[in-house]
């Protein structure tokens, strides 16, 4: 499977009369955006707003963020189950606006309760937060969607889903006719036999609507561990929809997964890229998460992995589907690394984690939630003008704000690309 | 930086006193450095001075504790230093507990900043974790030089009010407690650096030691259940509708007490979970799903069980630091003891 990736790099965005792309810079008619966006009456009203990096601009309300692919040739189309068949994604050409992103931004009419509760996600473009968050260093295309009065969540998210990807794909090909910038070549090939093999196990959440993972257009439901070649991953077999804060993994991450990008660059030189495995945590309980986690240990010792780094999206219930997996690899004589978040508090000595396997003695930190900040007033709201942090506590968005690290968008990520870790003092 | 003033603590033997023999010595105090002090004066150079040296014998001290702290600290209230460094004690066990407990006792009257130095394996290590800034040092006395060395560095950042980094950056012992810092590498290169390197088998340092947690033994089951008194504590959120102790739905260490009285089961909007971690709508509709009144109930009216405890502990166990939840375990517990209560039903989501 050999992927070509040609990218773009957007550095500026703008509205203009006519949809363009050209040397960095992408103009943009929001009303040709509008129509698409309106066409199938899906939204009682949309619209489109730039935040680029270094603005003071606050974005609320954000559910997902997408990195605009279009297929110049190979065997599936962009986000393949949701734009078109589910054919296997990952060979031939695909074109990428690289560094920008289309971030969907809406609420919800219909109850919410537990789980099933749509959580805030800010994402600042200047000032201290912009270490927490994702997508405060990508030039972004807001689309705000208003719901439909007599539309359920369900139907709601899954009509901002489709047109976010839409949009996304539709902006890529923008770029159809032209040459790239820069090409990234992704294929295993062989390589000298005697370097470590090493997968990569990436465990995502599925649990009820606003905590799911879809894969080719399906969420992951009661699904097995499943191998999954990188390349699928990269063009855009996989796409989130978790909307718990600091926990989520927006699209734009599920297709620049840090990891395989890691691998890829050592593949051959200290170590064999063997493959991936994708699973879900939070299974139902501990026999199903037990079965789950020898699953994924049988299927990296059929790849001959001898290690695996692991990384994790979930709170909780879900680390315990992590730390099992984990036991399970070291039990097979799989060496396993996996990358977690703390759950004491910095500052405290509380416990760091929810559950551990004596097994998992090599663990890298990428540090704990609950770090403050002091969130300047912005001169931009793009989104919900207040906000409802998780506990309840209203706030005006624009004013100066008082937060946790983990009232941002997808902190978890954002602590893992920014070098977080935790340590002893 | 004005020049500290230091006073330095020693055992009778760094105060070259003699070995052994010499370990039921008195306290003694030294207008001047001596043994290792004179080092620890020539590192600091034109930063500050040993004021003063504090020597005892390490059975005296022991044999002795309270009296000993006495007459150090009207000494040290006399002296005034900025500093007390005692030790470094190495691998010497009764030296270094020595070393840790008069630090942790000058460090509470607070007359001064204090720092000590040891060996991993003295028993010093335990007795001031948390409490007391104790330098890693060699096991003994051939490690003198590096030992004081990092015992000022520190030393003068605690004095100065300067920045301490991380316990493996600055060389002490960590106290427990945790914090974030940013580095330049990011997780993934240091996750895949980290594995190559226990798969090779070289040497390794995990991010993250995981302290060993309680194990709580099962108890005995209850020997009459026909007389137990029978109480249900969930941390499932489930609160009155008006959720009068305002529990949030996470990350909490409230809890609330709410009466069963004059119920045989919770009908719908009796009860209502607040929990932000499961999917709350099936025991919105029966509260009976998570909390079991209506089948505790029928073996109360059966003769079953003794009787049904007719008040009901609940908080949200969501995010729960685990700190507070082991408070929230204790204050129920004691609360439950009080009320009679012989046996308890712990619903979980």
């Amino acid at each position: 499977m050999r992927l070509e990736m040609g990218l773009f790099p957007v550095d500026n965005i703008v509205e203009g009369n006519d949809s363009t792309f050209s040397n960095g810079l992408l103009t943009l008619n929001f009303e040709q955006l509008r129509g698409m966006v309106m066409e199938e009456g899906k939204f009682e009203d949309v619209s489109f707003h730039i935040a680029l990096p270094g603005d003071s601009v606050r974005i609320t309300n954000v559910l997902d963020a997408v990195e605009p692919i279009h297929k110049i040739n190979g065997n599936s189309c962009e986000f393949p189950g949701f734009l078109g068949p589910a054919r296997t994604a990952g060979d031939g050409k695909t074109h990428k606006l690289s560094g920008m992103c289309v971030l969907s931004s809406t609420y919800f009419l219909g109850p919410q309760t537990g789980i099933m509760t749509c959580r805030e996600g800010i994402i600042d473009m200047s000032g201290p937060g912009t270490k927490f968050c994702t997508n405060s260093d990508t030039f972004n295309l807001v689309i705000r969607y208003i719901p439909l009065p007599s539309t359920t969540n369900v139907e709601h998210d899954d009509a901002v889903r489709l047109s976010t990807l839409r949009i996304s794909s539709w902006l890529g090909s923008l770029t159809k006719e032209m040459t790239p910038k820069e090409t990234k070549i992704y294929e295993l090939l062989d390589v000298d036999p005697s370097l470590p093999k090493v997968v990569y196990v990436d465990q995502v959440m599925h649990q009820a609507p606003m905590v799911q993972t879809f894969m080719y257009g399906k969420d992951l439901g009661d699904s097995l561990p499943t191998l999954i070649h990188p390349n699928e991953m990269l063009d855009g077999a996989v796409v989130g929809a978790n909307y718990k804060t600091s926990q989520k993994v927006p699209t734009y991450l599920h297709c620049n997964k840090p990891l395989i990008l890691e691998l890829y660059r050592r593949h051959g030189i200290d170590l064999n890229f063997a493959g991936m495995i994708l699973t879900r945590g939070h299974r139902d309980n501990q026999a199903l998460k037990e079965r789950s986690a020898q699953y994924v240990a049988k299927l990296a010792k059929i790849l001959h992995a001898d290690g695996a780094v692991l990384s994790f999206e979930g709170g909780g219930n879900s680390s315990v589907d992590y730390w099992l997996t984990v036991q399970a690899l070291e039990q097979m004589e799989i060496t396993a690394v996996p990358i977690v978040y703390e759950v004491g508090r910095p500052g405290t000595s509380e416990f760091p984690l929810v559950y551990h396997v004596p097994e998992a003695n090599s663990i890298i930190s990428k540090g704990a939630n609950g770090d403050k900040v002091d969130a300047p007033a912005m001169e931009r709201v793009i989104g919900s003008k207040k906000i409802f942090l998780y506990g309840g506590q209203e706030f005006n968005a624009s004013g100066n704000l008082q937060l946790t690290n983990s009232d941002y968008y997808a902190t978890e990520w954002a602590l893992d690309l920014n070098g977080f870790v935790g340590k002893d003092y | 930086m004005n020049e500290i003033k230091i006073v330095h603590f020693l055992n009778q033997f760094f105060a070259g006193s003699g070995g052994e023999k010499m370990a039921e010595e008195p306290l003694n105090f030294h207008d001047q450095e001596i043994g290792p002090g004179v080092l620890l004066n020539k590192i600091l150079g034109a930063n500050g001075k040993v004021v003063g040296t504090i020597s005892c014998g390490d059975n005296y001290f022991f044999k002795n504790e309270s009296s000993v702290y006495e007459k150090i600290s009207e000494y040290i209230k006399k002296t005034a230093p900025d500093l007390l460094i005692a030790g470094p004690a190495f691998n010497a066990g009764r030296y270094g507990l020595a070393c840790a407990n008069l630090c942790k006792e000058v460090s509470k009257r607070g007359y001064c900043k204090v720092i000590t130095g040891m060996f991993e394996e003295n028993p010093g290590v335990d007795a001031g974790k948390g409490s007391v800034l104790i330098i890693q040092t060699g096991p003994s006395v051939g490690d003198m030089e590096s030992a004081l060395d990092n015992i000022l560095r520190i030393g003068l950042k605690l004095v100065s009010g300067e920045k301490i980094n991380s316990a493996q950056d600055e060389g002490y012992f960590p106290t427990g407690v945790r914090n974030n810092v940013q580095l330049d590498t990011p997780a993934s290169p240091r996750a895949v650096d980290l594995l190559l390197k226990k798969i090779k088998g070289d040497s390794y340092v995990s991010e993250l030691i995981v302290p060993v947690l309680d194990k709580v033994d099962p108890p005995e089951p209850i020997s009459d259940l026909k007389t137990a008194v029978i109480a249900i504590a969930s941390e499932g959120g489930m609160v009155p509708p008006d959720n009068p102790h305002k529990i949030p739905g996470s990350r909490t260490n409230k809890w609330g007490v709410y009466s069963f009285l004059g119920r045989n089961e919770l009908e719908k909007d009796s009860f209502i979970s607040i929990h932000g971690g499961f999917n709350t709508v099936f025991v919105n509709e029966d509260p009976d799903r998570i909390i079991p009144l209506d089948a505790l109930r029928v073996f109360e009216g059966r003769g079953e069980i003794g009787k049904v405890y007719e008040d009901f502990l609940s908080t949200c166990g969501n995010g729960g630091a685990f700190g507070h939840m082991q408070e929230i375990g204790q204050a129920w517990a004691k609360e439950l003891k009080k009320g009679g209560v012989t046996g308890v039903i712990l619903p979980a989501t």
